[in-house]
C-alpha cells in the first residue's frame, strides 16, 4: 500500500515536471535586454511597422515588403539608410552610434530578415534594374538630372495622373505641395519613381501603361524636376499668435 | 503499544501535552461559530504556513545580492526542475494571503467581532495586516527586477518626505542615499527574519487572545453586546451549546483550507510565477512598471493626486487610515453586532472595496502614464491612411515619428493620457489643431521647438482628415490658408 503510494506520487511528480503546465514560463517570455534582441522579425515589429506597416497593408510610408523596392535598394544600402536615417524626413536614425536604439548587429539581423522574408531575387535575375541612387546612375554613365528635360518626362509619363504641373487632377493627389517635398528626400522621390507605391496605385518605372519603361536618364531628370518645385520656406511659419500664452 | 503509552506519559508529565491540547484544540466554542463565515482566519494562517515553507525552499537557491538576485530567479524559472512552480506557489500564496486576510478583516468588521471584550484581538489583527503588507512589499522587492527597482524608488520617495525623520529613514532602509548593493540585503533581512519573526510573535498573541476571550458567537440581532452581561451570557452559551473546537468546529476550516491549497496550486500551475520583469538597469526604459496587485490602489492614488497635495496626503493619509483602523473597537464599543442591523458598517465595507477595486483597475490600466514604445510598434489603422494625399501621408509619418501615439490612441491602440484622435477633426478646426500642437497645454507638451513649419503643416493636414464619415470636419476655420 505505502510503496504503491510512493510510486504513484513519484510518477505524478515526474509527470507534472515533464508536462507543460500553462503557467510554466517559456523561453519566449524570458525578458531580453532590448539591445540584445536579435530576432529580425521582432525588431521589424517593434521599430519599423509603425511607419512602414506590414507588407501589403496601407501605411504612411512605403511598404518594405515590396520585392521590386528590395531588389532595387539591395541589402547594403538598406542597412545604411536604417543606420543613418534620412535627414529632414521622418525616417529616424537607428544606429546606436548615431543615438538611435539599435546596435550594428541588430540592424544586420533586421536587414537579413527583411530580405530573407520578402525579397525575391530570382524574379529579377533577367531584369535590368535602374540604379538605386543618383550617384550610382552617374557612375553608370547618366548625366546629372535636368529639370527641363524632367518636365518633358513628367508631361509624358506622370501628368495624366498628377496633373500637368503636379497640382493633382487625374486620379492622384497633388505633389507640388511645399511641405510634402520638404519632408521627402531626393532619394525618397527617386525610390518612388523607380519602385512606385504599389499599395497606393503609383506605378513603378516599368509599369507605365502603354509606354516603355523609364530610362535611367529619364528617372534622374523627372526627380530633378520634382525637386525643383521645392520652396525656400515651405510650410506655414509659426506665427506669434500660435506661440503666445507663455509657450516658447 | 504499552511502550509507546509509557513514552507518551513520560513526555506528557514534563511538557503537559495533554492539557495543552485540551486547552487549545479541545476548548469549547459556541456551536454557532462553526460557520462558513468563520473560516477565513484559519485560511490566512494556512497561507502563512505555505509561504514559510515555500520561502525556505526559495532561499536555498535565491542569492540576495544585487548582482545575482535576478539571475538566480531566472535560474529557478528556467533551469531548476519545477523551480518556476515553487516561485509561482510562493507568489500566489502571497496573493491569496493578502486577499484572504482582507476578507477575514471584513468579516470580523461586519460581524462586530471587534467589540467588547475582543478589542485587543482586533488590534493585533491590524498589526498582522500591516506586517503582511510589509511582507508583500519587501517580497516584491526581492524579485529585484524593474518593477522592484521602481517600487523601492516610489516607497522611498514617500518615506523621504517625512519631516526630520525622512532622510535617516531612507538611509537606513536603502543602506545609503540611493538604491545600491546594500539595499537588497536590507530588504532580504526584513523579509526573511525581521518581519517573519514579528508575524509569528503577533500571530501567537492573536491566537492567545482568541482563546482567552473565546471565539465570538454568530451575531444574534436580539442579543446586542452589553459590557455588564456579556461574559455571563457567553459562558452560558458555551455551557448550553459548546462544542470542542477539534474536531467539530474545525471541520469547515479544514474543508476550506483544502480548497485554498488547491486554488493556490491551481493558480500557480495555470498563471505561473510573476516575472522577473526585466533586469533592474535604470538605463533601460521599461514601458510601464507596476507594483503587485495589492499596491495598485496606492499606485493609482499617487499617480492621480494633484502634485501640490501629494506630500501632505501621502504622509497624513496613511497615518489617519491606520489610526482609524486601530480605533475601530474604541469608536464602536458595544451594542448590535448583526451586520443586517448595522447598515453603516455594511456600506463602509462596500465603499472601501469599491474604492480599492476601482483604484486597482486604474492602477492596472494606468491611463496617465504614456506608453513609451507605442510609436514605432503600432501600425496606424488603415482608416487613418486610406485615400490620403502624399502630404497627409507624410504627416502621418511625422505623427508616428514624434511619438504622439504614446499619449494618443488611434483605432483603439496607443496611450490613453491624451484623448483618442480618431475623430479629432470633428472637434477641432485646422487652426485649433495647429495651436494645440505648437502650444500644447493641459498635460500635453508644446511642440513648437520640435517641429519645423513643414512638419506642422503636414501633421495638421493629416489630422484634419481624422473624422468619421458621418461627421464632417469642423468648419469654423478662422485662418485662410496661404498657398502651402
Ligand atoms: C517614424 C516613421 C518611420 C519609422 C519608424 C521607420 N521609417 Fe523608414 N522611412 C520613413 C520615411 C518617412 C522614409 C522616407 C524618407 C525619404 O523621404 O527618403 C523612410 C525611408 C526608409 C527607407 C528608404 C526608402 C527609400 O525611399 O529609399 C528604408 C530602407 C527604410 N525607411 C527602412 C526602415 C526600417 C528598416 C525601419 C525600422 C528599423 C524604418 N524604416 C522605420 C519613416 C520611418
Ligand atoms: C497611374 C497613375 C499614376 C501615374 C502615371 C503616376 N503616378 Fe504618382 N502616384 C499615383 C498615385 C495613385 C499615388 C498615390 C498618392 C495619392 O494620391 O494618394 C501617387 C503618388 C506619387 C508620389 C507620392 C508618393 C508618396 O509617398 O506619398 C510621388 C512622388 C509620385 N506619385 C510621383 C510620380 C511621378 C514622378 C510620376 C511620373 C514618372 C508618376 N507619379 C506617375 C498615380 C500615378
Ligand atoms: C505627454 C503626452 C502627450 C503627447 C506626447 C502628445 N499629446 Fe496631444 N494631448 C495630450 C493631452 C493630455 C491632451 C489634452 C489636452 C487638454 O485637455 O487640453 C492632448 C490634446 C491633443 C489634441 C487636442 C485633442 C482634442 O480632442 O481636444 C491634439 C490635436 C493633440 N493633442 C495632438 C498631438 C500631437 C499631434 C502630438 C505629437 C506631436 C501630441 N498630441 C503629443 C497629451 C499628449
Amino acid at each position: 500500500m505505502t510503496s504503491l503510494h510512493v510510486i504513484v506520487s513519484i510518477v505524478l511528480v515526474i509527470a507534472v515536471a515533464a508536462c507543460d503546465l500553462p503557467g510554466r514560463p517559456t523561453q519566449a517570455e524570458r525578458r531580453v535586454r532590448p539591445d540584445r534582441v536579435l530576432d529580425g522579425a521582432a525588431l521589424f515589429e517593434s521599430h519599423c511597422r509603425g511607419c512602414h506597416g506590414e507588407p501589403g497593408r496601407l501605411a504612411p510610408v512605403r511598404d518594405l515588403g515590396d520585392p521590386v523596392f528590395l531588389a532595387v535598394i539591395g541589402e547594403g544600402e538598406l542597412r545604411r539608410v536604417v543606420s543613418d536615417g534620412v535627414a529632414g524626413t521622418p525616417m529616424p536614425v537607428f544606429s546606436s552610434a548615431g543615438g538611435g536604439p539599435l546596435t550594428e548587429a541588430q540592424i544586420a539581423a533586421l536587414a537579413d530578415s527583411i530580405f530573407a522574408r520578402w525579397a525575391t531575387p530570382k524574379a529579377f535575375e533577367s531584369v535590368t534594374l535602374p540604379p538605386y541612387s543618383e550617384a550610382d546612375a552617374r557612375r553608370a554613365g547618366a548625366q546629372p538630372g535636368d529639370s527641363e528635360r524632367g518636365l518633358a518626362v513628367w508631361k509624358d509619363y506622370c501628368a495624366e495622373c498628377h496633373g500637368p504641373t503636379g497640382e493633382g487632377g487625374g486620379g492622384a493627389l497633388r505633389l507640388d505641395q511645399g511641405s510634402f517635398l520638404a519632408l521627402t528626400s531626393d532619394q525618397g522621390l527617386r525610390s518612388i519613381v523607380i519602385a512606385g507605391r504599389p499599395e497606393l496605385g503609383m506605378p513603378s518605372w516599368r509599369e507605365h501603361e502603354g509606354k516603355p519603361p523609364l530610362t535611367v536618364q529619364q528617372i534622374s531628370d523627372v526627380v530633378a524636376w520634382l525637386a525643383s518645385l521645392r520652396r525656400p520656406f515651405p510650410g506655414r511659419p509659426h506665427s506669434s499668435g500660435d506661440l503666445a500664452a507663455g509657450a516658447p | 503499544m504499552q511502550r509507546l503509552r509509557a513514552l507518551y506519559a513520560w513526555f506528557d508529565q514534563r511538557l503537559g501535552l495533554g492539557s495543552f491540547f485540551a486547552e487549545t484544540a479541545g476548548h469549547l466554542v459556541p456551536e454557532s461559530s462553526g460557520s462558513w463565515f468563520y473560516v477565513f482566519g484559519s485560511a490566512t494562517l494556512l497561507c502563512f504556513v505555505i509561504q514559510v515553507l515555500t520561502g525556505i525552499c526559495l532561499s536555498l537557491v535565491y542569492v540576495p545580492s544585487a548582482a545575482e538576485a535576478y539571475t538566480s530567479l531566472e535560474y529557478l524559472n528556467y533551469e531548476v526542475p519545477l523551480g518556476w512552480y515553487l516561485r509561482a506557489v510562493h507568489y500566489w500564496g502571497s496573493n491569496f494571503m493578502v486577499a484572504l486576510l482582507s476578507v477575514h478583516m471584513a468579516q470580523v468588521f461586519l460581524f462586530g467581532a471587534y467589540k467588547y471584550p475582543r478589542e485587543l484581538t482586533w488590534i493585533s489583527g491590524c498589526l498582522l495586516f500591516l506586517l503582511t503588507l510589509g511582507m508583500a512589499f519587501t517580497g516584491q522587492i526581492l524579485r529585484w527586477d524593474q518593477d522592484a527597482y521602481w517600487g523601492v524608488g516610489i516607497g522611498m520617495s514617500i518615506a523621504g518626505r517625512t519631516p526630520f525623520l525622512g532622510e535617516p529613514l531612507v538611509h537606513a532602509v536603502l543602506g545609503g542615499p540611493i538604491i545600491g548593493a546594500a539595499t537588497l540585503s536590507r530588504f532580504f533581512a526584513l523579509h526573511v527574519f525581521v518581519l517573519v519573526g514579528l508575524i509569528i510573535a503577533v500571530i501567537t498573541l492573536h491566537l492567545r487572545l482568541v482563546l482567552r476571550s473565546g471565539i465570538s458567537e454568530y451575531p444574534d440581532p436580539d442579543q446586542p453586546v452589553d459590557r455588564a452581561t456579556y461574559h455571563a451570557r457567553y459562558e452560558d452559551l458555551i455551557r448550553r451549546t459548546g462544542v470542542p473546537f477539534f474536531p467539530n468546529a474545525i471541520a469547515k476550516d479544514l474543508v476550506f483550507g483544502a480548497l485554498v491549497i488547491l486554488a493556490i496550486l491551481g493558480a500557480a500551475a495555470v498563471f505561473g510565477p510573476n516575472g522577473p520583469n526585466g533586469p533592474p538597469d535604470p538605463t533601460l526604459i521599461h514601458t510601464s512598471p507596476r507594483p503587485d496587485f495589492y499596491f495598485l490602489p496606492l499606485f493609482a492614488v499617487f499617480a492621480l493626486l494633484p502634485p501640490y497635495t501629494e506630500t501632505v496626503l501621502m504622509l497624513v493619509g496613511p497615518v489617519i487610515g491606520i489610526a482609524l483602523l486601530f480605533a475601530v473597537p474604541f469608536l464602536d464599543r458595544s451594542g448590535q453586532r448583526n451586520p443586517l442591523r448595522r447598515p453603516v458598517a455594511c456600506l463602509a465595507v462596500i465603499l472601501v472595496f469599491l474604492v480599492l477595486g476601482s483604484l486597482a483597475y486604474l492602477g492596472e490600466t494606468s491611463p496617465w502614464s504614456p506608453e513609451m514604445d507605442a510609436w514605432n510598434g503600432l501600425p496606424l489603422p488603415e482608416s487613418a491612411v486610406a485615400g490620403r494625399s502624399p502630404l497627409q501621408l507624410v504627416g502621418a509619418a511625422v505623427f508616428q515619428n514624434k511619438q504622439c501615439r504614446n499619449c494618443h490612441a488611434l483605432g483603439g491602440t496607443g496611450g490613453a493620457r491624451g484623448p483618442s484622435l480618431d475623430d479629432v477633426a470633428a472637434r477641432l478646426s485646422g487652426d485649433q489643431l495647429i495651436r494645440q500642437v505648437l502650444r500644447g497645454g493641459g498635460n500635453m507638451p508644446a511642440y513648437a521647438k520640435q517641429l519645423t513649419p513643414p512638419e506642422v503643416t503636414a501633421l495638421v493636414a493629416w489630422m484634419e482628415t481624422l473624422h468619421p464619415a458621418y461627421e464632417p470636419p469642423t468648419h469654423e476655420k478662422t485662418w485662410r490658408r496661404k498657398k502651402p
